[in-house]
């Protein structure tokens, strides 16, 4: 310790040294401090040694010290201010307080000399120990933390302050004194007022933020999804969630934050997962964010408003949600254990016309059109009679393909704990659901879908000095999965497409049926013969941090460095085939089926294989500032961040070149006594995306708060209002994913040339490939700019009752479309790109929470509400011809449609009525409106309805209620507003569009299956207009009936009950002679209930009623804590 | 204890190393991509340039298919089978080709106004002079199928820019368009040879392509659809400026027909035989039918040597081993003369309708005993180009192959077609909601392939080969000039490549006479040039195609039970109404379609539409 050497980088100011007594008595009234040394010095004779710079901002002192010993007297003159002292000899050096080697020196000494050993109990206000609290001594880098009974242990001199700190608990200082043995009670902290939430690249405490942020109850997320995003929906406000499949693996729902702002780009929002950007790891399975186990997660923050996301730049204007997860506190092991069995069905599968009525109402449909009815009374007769089920078949595809059950099991280990230095949080999760095909291990494989999760992660946290903190986080996962040899689209389809009476599904010598030429398909064996695919999928996220104070710099300063890289993998080995089908075509003379082979099949099921990768690498630093003085608190924040993502199977030169960006991100927060609030936070971000010298963009936004509950005029309502705020913000965000949808593709700057179409010459026909433009660069192009406004209002009451009310308003400019109103004669090939588009967003969104608790019984209830409403503005459309097609200034996703007016009643009708759609209408025939009266029903007579697929209003609600150690829950999700186009146009396959509703179409080999509310139907002796379907006839999309119009289309809003649990904790005092601390048992329900108008299929799916629908779960589970 | 600093260095010198290089961390831009400067400086990229302006010229489309008499696809849904039931509007306009054509023709003008920055050491002058005339011939070309779609449409003379106010480009006339083709046709027919010496070049137009083109566009202007046609009269620009031709103008069979003679004149061009192929004695069926599956030939005016002959042969062919998609039509089957010249409804011709036949044809390729009598003693080219219920398969090489096209009892190794109901091409297996009319294409169909195995052999396809120019000579000279007897000379040649005698000798009182001529030369016409397009526009030009006889569509009784009778069933052969074929005379020219219109205010919609 070479003190001289330090001593000697200062500049040196020498007081005139003399030799006095020890102790000293001072008395004095604002006087400086140099003043006051001074006199020291003169009654001491000790040299002070300062650096004339430390006693700069110094405010005057007032002392009074009757004869103390030397020390004392210094220390006491000292006490807060931000200096130190430190003894040498007779020289005395006076130095900022710091964390460094000198620091350590004097606790060293202070310690050799004066420090005595304190005994301390830490408890909760009703004395029950609180383990893990960490124990401080003020201004010092002493430190220690409680054990599991809340005791510790920490030497600190009588004068010093003990401060005890945990989180949710009000920070405690406990000046030593002459006690050995300190009993420390802790308040539990108003939660409503000093929850810290996680924003964007910090946390903020809640009451003072000014954007519109939302969190959510994780314990509301204790579901037995396979995927997050699908719990999200209905668990908070302002997500626009819809689960389009269940398909195990394939269920992840589609979700945006406060609707959608754009029609082209990517509108789905940031997702950030522990401050690292991680929405398009494993983005084309869903992001791998949606396979975290919510156990292992800490909390949710959804960034609503410009205020909340505009540090995010470029990258913020569709939400931001993050996840933090779970890390470690200092302790024993604490070990939480959860594990779930499950059963999963379908939520609903449609119903299918069975052989007989399909025949008939297959005739009826036929002599409908004029022609003769094809099955005979004969024929539908024996398959009604089932005697011969091979030569006249009856089957419900649906019932054969799908069973009622399948089984899932998870499971999540998690251990935290650590040393006051190292703190740890270690889990591993698993997670394994079957799919529901009914199909059996046949031919030496299983084709059923199996879907498995692996899922471990590390989170530590390591003090390298009181200052320094470096954190690690590791998580890798693994997805592996078995799927049948086709996709689960293709097997509904085939499963809607396929008529009862085709063929059987097996002959009697286990031989499987199905069509001559691949006429048709026979589902279950396409499941349960076609082979299968594995893949697995893993993915490695890691963060590697360093965060350092530097309180000596300036007090509440700190920097940090972030690195992080994520990489992942898609595999998938594919073992498809096909086998030998057979097709009866009578009986012989002896009565045995005549079998003719329809399909030559493989003996062994072929190969292939395919995989892509891809890698992220991110890198940021930042430096914050956090300080109070008095009740005046800044906080500060400065970023630098870029990023690098690589895909390795690209395909293609453009795509394989890396996608980077690059930002700094500013954020000034002032409060005054958390009272008022005023916030600016800019983001200005790059991306590679744009040409040179419009790559960068700035976007600032302000926002202010005022919680009027804190005013003094407020006083006599505090009792009731605990609560009441007020906030505001205005700000520019940015959309740089332009690249995501359609043939938008990246570098619109430049003019792009790709392969084009070909020619043969000479005598073979040589191929010669041809070049064309696949870009037509267009130069100024830049990303969508959108200005958001946010109004929001929260109200506590009677410390039970919060409410959150938020407005808000977003327009979206110069949004990346492709050129539409450019005319054909133009003749050019690519795509022409233009900054154009514009587009209007707002709605509302409000939070409802209640909890109270009387006696014995507790109760939470909770509920939150979306209304969400869009409007194009601008999208290069060239003007139509009537102004009411015009999509411009319609709502997204409505789409044209007919009004239908009813059905026709009479061929007079028919005869004075404007000509539609065929030639042969009848009555029973839908009538749809002239709109522009020209006398024919064409396709200016479509008109927007305002309707749209995807939903304006969102809503959830739910309460739990608690008894002692029982709880029950129950949780419901919505949806209104909100229409989709059953006319079957969405059903899609190899086949005809609109299989199982379009009457009998078909373009195999047979007309389609059917739902069985066919039997809905209008005919001649009943003649209904309520009818569900109109005159039946052999029908296609561009039958008369079923064009998109009004009669089709239905209103898909829904309710359903989401979850419901039933729980019990096993009391405490069961369990204290055992090392377990807590059980809890619980059986829980998913999607168990669904109320809708609609009730062919399930509403979620929307217009494509062949889908895999939503799973109905049950599972029994049981977590403990040891 | 130094590890603070330590930190703290790192810290700030990590945030340092962060935003040095951060400069540059987005200079993330396509190196070493193709840009228009490269494009032009090299010659195989001015070259694939050129390839994909020819990538714009169509093969198998809808006129090939099913929306005239002679053919129909099997497929309810379909394109074809929708604009036949009336299911038509500018707003789903079908087939709608005009995107095609206009990029093609933006890339002939950037080819041509580009091509000469290509350095001369990497492309000599001499090819440049030919690939400017290739693509000249090009933008005539798809002018010329525009005009035939849509009659006259935007005549440009270079390539628009982006920002042009496409409001202000109107249609032009009929004239004009045809007069802007047949100026690049000639512009085109001066740098490009008469015929292509090197066989590399085969694919490529010759000047004997730039003329055939210009006598179809002649017999086009002189056909009664734009030859002073009062149902277009109504059809004028927004100024008023009428698009068609006012007034019948008879001179212009007389410029057709010298137009067809230009070509001939050449001398370059001869009708196929099998004696080109190898052939030691003259076979007109072998004639017939390799004339289409030859790698080359002398016939050919312009053809496309790429094309997807699979698809083609999978949905010509019958089932199990095709799709039996595209169906031959009863019309046209009876449009076919019988091995005598002479036409089925002629009372001397011996045709008979019924009953089986009992003795098989004197040629290996003819009826067999058996089949029924109407397919019996038919002309060469029926057997060459319909594949009709019994006639064993073609595309099937190896007897295994053909007996998969057989039911048990029918396995005889010759893999006859089962159309009846419960064959394997029949109703029952194809599905009864499909509508085949018991008879497929045999055109362009090869024996060297195998359909059931999907192996298929090169051949070009053909657009235009020379008999249509005999054709064309016949029928313009017939208009104006009866009694040439070039007429009859011409219209021979095509006959007795078929086989056929000439027609003075089986009608001599057609001779001369011009209706009764034009009949059998519309008729040799319906047939020699069946399934390639040429019928629907013959209708057209002729408006023909809405007459009833050619809108009422008959087929053979495929969806009649034969209760196993098999081959045997005589019911099947009942003549069935298929289709009364829903008919406007608006259909004589295509809908332009609405978003077109929407995007260039000037356009005039066709009349009717």
């Amino acid at each position: 310790m070479r003190l001289t050497t330090i001593v000697l980088l200062f500049t040196l100011m020498q007081v005139s040294a003399a030799t006095f007594g020890q102790r000293i008595t001072l008395n004095e009234q604002r006087v400086s401090l140099k003043r006051a040394l001074e006199k020291i010095h003169n009654q001491s004779g000790y040299n002070f040694l300062f650096d004339r710079n430390v006693l700069k901002g110094i405010n005057p002192i007032s002392i009074s010290i009757e004869n103390e010993e030397l020390e004392t007297a210094v220390k006491k003159i000292l006490h807060n201010l931000p200096l130190t002292y430190l003894i040498d000899g007779n020289t005395i050096l006076i130095k900022p307080k710091e964390s460094s080697i000198l620091d350590k020196a004097i606790d060293k000494l202070s310690s050799i000399f004066s420090d005595q050993e304190i005994r301390g109990k830490v408890t909760d206000l009703k004395g029950n120990p609180i383990p893990g609290a960490t124990v401080t001594v003020k201004g010092t880098k002493k430190a220690t933390a409680t054990d599991v009974d809340g005791n510790f242990k920490i030497k600190a001199d009588k004068n010093e302050i003990l401060v005890v700190h945990l989180m949710g608990f009000v920070t405690k200082e406990v000046l030593v004194g002459d006690q050995t043995e300190i009993m420390i009670s802790m308040a539990e902290e108003d939660k409503t007022l000093d929850d810290v939430v996680v924003v964007g690249y910090g946390k903020q405490k809640k009451v003072t933020i000014t954007g519109a942020v939302s969190t959510i109850n994780m314990a509301d997320m204790q579901t037995p999804n396979r995927s997050l995003s699908n719990s999200l929906a209905g668990k908070v406000a302002g997500i626009i969630s819809m689960q389009r499949s269940g398909e195990p693996g394939y269920d992840n729902a589609s979700f945006t934050i406060r609707g959608i702002g754009t029609f082209t780009g990517n509108t789905e929002p940031l997702i950030i997962i522990d401050g690292v950007q991680r929405d398009d790891v494993n983005s084309s399975f869903g992001g791998s964010y949606n396979n975290i186990d919510p156990e292992d997660i800490q909390s949710i923050s959804l960034l609503k408003d410009a205020s909340a996301t505009a540090v995010y730049g470029a990258r913020g204007a569709n939400g931001v949600l993050i996840i933090t997860t779970k890390r470690g506190t200092a302790g024993k092991p604490q070990i939480s254990i959860k594990t779930e069995a499950s059963m999963s069905g379908l939520t609903k599968t449609p119903k299918m016309l069975d052989g007989v009525s399909w025949m008939r109402l297959y005739n009826e449909a036929n002599i409908n059109d004029g022609n003769q009815p094809v099955y005979s009374e004969e024929i539908i007769q024996k398959t009604a009679s089932g005697l011969d089920p091979y030569l006249y078949p009856n089957v419900n595809w649906i019932k054969s393909t799908y069973k009622d059950w399948a089984p899932g099991f998870n499971s999540n280990l998690n251990v935290s704990g650590g040393s006051q230095s190292v703190r740890y949080y270690v889990s591993a999760s698993f997670y394994n659901q079957d799919g529901s095909y009914k199909v059996t291990k046949q031919n030496d494989y299983s084709p059923n879908l199996n879907f498995k999760r692996y899922d471990f992660r590390t989170n530590l946290d390591i003090d390298l000095s009181a200052t320094t903190l470096l954190s690690m986080n590791l998580d890798a996962m693994l997805v592996s999965s078995r799927y049948p040899g086709l996709s689960a689209s293709k097997i509904w389809y085939n499963a809607y497409l396929t008529p009862p009476i085709a063929f059987p599904i097996q002959y009697p010598d286990g031989s499987w049926a199905g069509p001559f030429n691949n006429g048709g398909s026979n589902p279950l064996n396409e499941i349960q013969n076609s082979g299968y695919s594995t893949e697995f999928r893993p993915t490695i996220q890691s963060i590697f941090s360093i965060n350092q104070k530097l309180d000596k710099l300036t007090p509440g300063l700190s920097a940090m460095a972030r690195f992080s890289f994520d990489s992942y993998s898609e595999n998938d080995n594919r073992r498809t085939g096909r086998n030998n089908l057979f097709l009866a075509s009578g009986r012989d003379a002896d009565g045995n089926l005549i079998l003719n082979q329809s399909r030559v099949g493989e003996q062994f099921l072929g190969y292939s294989q395919s995989s892509a990768a891809e890698k992220k690498m991110y890198l940021e630093t930042n430096v914050t500032y956090d300080r109070r003085f008095g009740s005046h608190h800044f906080g500060g924040l400065f970023l630098y961040n870029m990023r690098s993502r690589v895909v390795s199977s690209a395909g293609d030169v453009i795509s394989s070149i890396p996608y980077k960006n690059q930002g700094m991100a500013v954020r000034v927060t002032y409060d005054y006594a958390d009272r008022y609030m005023l916030e600016f936070d800019a983001g200005y971000t790059g991306s590679e995306n744009f040409e040179p010298g419009k790559r960068f963009g700035f976007f600032p936004s302000v926002s202010a708060g005022w919680v009027i509950s804190k005013e003094p005029f407020f006083k006599n309502l505090s009792a009731t209002f605990n609560l009441l705020k007020i906030r505001g913000s205005h700000g520019v965000v940015g959309n740089d994913q332009i690249g995501f949808s359609g043939n938008v593709k990246r570098f619109p700057y430049l003019g792009q040339y790709g392969s084009g179409r070909s020619i043969g010459l000479g005598f073979n026909g040589t191929i010669f490939n041809g070049i064309t433009e696949t870009v037509f660069g267009v130069e100024n192009l830049t990303w969508e700019k959108a200005t958001k406004d946010n109004l929001g209002i929260e109200i506590g009451l009677l410390n039970k009752l919060s409410i959150t009310v938020d407005l808000y308003k977003e327009r979206r400019k110069n949004i990346l479309i492709a050129r539409s109103s450019l005319s054909g004669i133009l003749g050019v090939t690519g795509t022409v790109f233009a900054n154009l588009g514009e587009m209007n967003n707002q709605g509302v969104d409000a939070n409802m929470e209640y909890t109270d608790k009387m006696g014995n019984v507790s109760l939470r209830l909770y509920g939150n509400f979306t209304y969400n409403n869009n409007k194009i503005v601008e999208r290069d459309e060239p003007k139509q011809q009537y102004a009411y097609q015009q999509a411009t200034g319609q709502k997204l996703g409505d789409n044209l449609m007919y009004i239908a007016e009813g059905l026709f009643t009479s061929t007079e009708q028919i005869a004075k009525s404007p000509s539609q759609f065929g030639a042969n209408l009848k009555p029973g025939d839908i009538k749809y409106t002239d709109v522009n009266g020209d006398g024919v029903v064409n396709s200016f007579d479509k008109v927007y309805t305002g309707k749209s697929d995807v939903p304006t209003i969102l809503y959830g609600a739910g309460f739990t209620v608690g008894y002692k150690g029982v709880d029950l829950s129950l949780f419901f999700q919505g949806i209104a507003d909100v229409t989709f186009m059953a006319n079957g146009s969405a059903v899609t396959g190899d086949g005809a569009q609109g299989a199982g509703i379009v009457p009998f179409t078909g373009m195999g080999q047979y007309p389609s299956g059917m739902l069985a509310n066919l039997e809905d139907r209008w005919t001649v002796n009943n003649a209904r207009q309520d009818a569900y379907y109109p005159r039946l006839g052999i029908s296609n999309q561009n039958s008369n009936n079923y064009q998109p119009s009004t009669w089709w289309s239905k209103d898909g809003s829904f309710v359903r009950l989401k979850q419901a649990t039933l729980g019990y904790r096993i009391s405490d005092a069961l369990l204290t002679k055992t090392a377990i601390k807590s059980v809890y048992f619980y059986l829980s329900g998913q999607n168990l209930l669904t109320f809708s108008k609609f009730k062919l299929w399930d509403p979620e799916l929307g217009a494509n009623g062949a889908g895999y629908p939503p799973l109905r779960t049950f599972a029994l589970g049981l977590k403990a804590t040891l | 204890m130094k590890s603070i600093h330590t930190f703290i260095i790192a810290a700030g010198s990590l945030f340092l190393t962060c935003i040095l290089p951060a400069c540059k961390h987005l200079d993330e831009k396509p190196d070493n991509l193709l840009t228009s400067e490269i494009l032009w400086s090299n010659r195989a990229n001015a070259e694939s340039y050129l390839y994909n302006i020819y990538g714009a010229v169509l093969e198998i489309d809808y006129p090939h298919i099913g929306i005239s008499d002679e053919a129909s696809v099997s497929i309810p849904g379909t394109n074809v089978r929708q604009m036949v039931a009336g299911n038509w509007s500018s707003v789903n306009a079908y087939y709608d080709h005009w995107d095609n054509y206009y990029t093609g023709i933006r890339s002939s003008f950037i080819f041509e106004a580009n091509v000469d920055k290509v350095p001369e050491s990497q492309l000599s002058t001499a090819l440049k002079t030919q690939y400017k005339a290739e693509s000249k011939f090009l933008r005539g070309w798809f002018y010329w199928q525009l005009i035939k779609q849509y009659g006259p449409v935007v005549k440009l003379t270079s390539a628009l820019a982006l920002n042009d106010d496409f409001n202000k480009y109107p249609r032009n006339t009929f004239d004009q368009c045809k007069d802007y083709v047949n100026q690049l046709m000639d512009e085109a027919a001066v740098n490009l040879p008469v015929n292509w010496a090197s066989s590399s070049d085969y694919g490529r137009p010759s000047k004997g392509t730039c003329l055939a083109v210009k006598s179809q566009l002649a017999l086009w202007a002189a056909s009664p659809l734009w030859n002073g046609n009062p149902a277009f009269a109504s059809l004028k620009n927004q100024d008023g400026t009428a698009l068609a031709p006012s007034s019948y103008d008879a001179n212009k069979w007389k410029m057709a027909a010298d137009a067809a003679k230009a070509v001939t004149n050449l001398n370059a061009f001869q009708l196929f035989t099998n004696l080109d192929n190898g052939g030691s004695r003259f076979d007109p069926y072998f004639s017939v039918r390799d004339l289409f599956l030859a790698n080359w030939n002398r016939e050919i005016l312009f053809s496309r040597n790429s094309w997807n002959y699979w698809g083609y042969t999978k949905a010509s062919s019958p089932n199990p081993g095709g799709i039996n998609v595209y169906n031959a039509t009863q019309n046209i089957v009876d449009a076919f003369c019988m091995n005598n010249g002479r036409t089925i409804d002629d009372p001397l011709s011996q045709y008979k309708e019924t009953g089986f036949a009992d003795n098989s044809g004197a040629e290996s390729w003819g009826h067999k005993k058996g089949q029924w009598n109407m397919y019996a003693n038919r002309e060469p080219r029926f057997y060459a180009y319909i594949q009709y219920n019994g006639r064993p398969v073609l595309p099937a090489p190896t007897v295994d192959d053909k007996n998969y096209y057989s039911s048990a009892g029918n396995i005889d190794g010759t893999g006859r077609i089962e159309f009846y109901y419960s064959g394997k091409a029949g109703a029952k297996a194809t599905g009864i909601t499909n509508n085949i009319t018991g008879y497929n294409f045999l055109k362009n169909i090869s024996p060297a392939d195998n359909i059931r195995q999907d192996v298929t052999n090169y051949r070009p396809f053909i657009i235009l080969r020379y008999a249509e120019i005999l054709l064309n000579y016949a029928e313009a000279l017939n208009e104006y000039d009866p009694s040439n007897p070039e007429i009859v000379q011409t219209l021979n040649l095509v006959r007795n490549r078929a086989g056929l005698p000439g027609i003075e000798t089986v009608y001599p009182a057609a001779v001369g006479n011009k209706e009764l001529m034009r009949k059998y030369i519309l008729r040799e016409r319906q047939v020699e040039l069946c399934f390639e397009g040429d019928r629907y526009y013959t209708l057209i030009r002729r408006l023909l195609l809405g007459a009833p006889e050619n809108q009422t569509i008959y087929t053979m009784n495929v969806n009649e039970d034969d209760g196993g009778q098999g081959f045997a069933f005589t019911s099947f052969y009942k003549r069935t109404l298929f289709q009364k074929r829903a008919w406007e005379n608006k259909m004589y020219l295509f809908p332009i379609s609405q978003y077109q219109l929407d995007r260039d205010r000037a356009l005039v919609q066709n009349p009717g539409w």
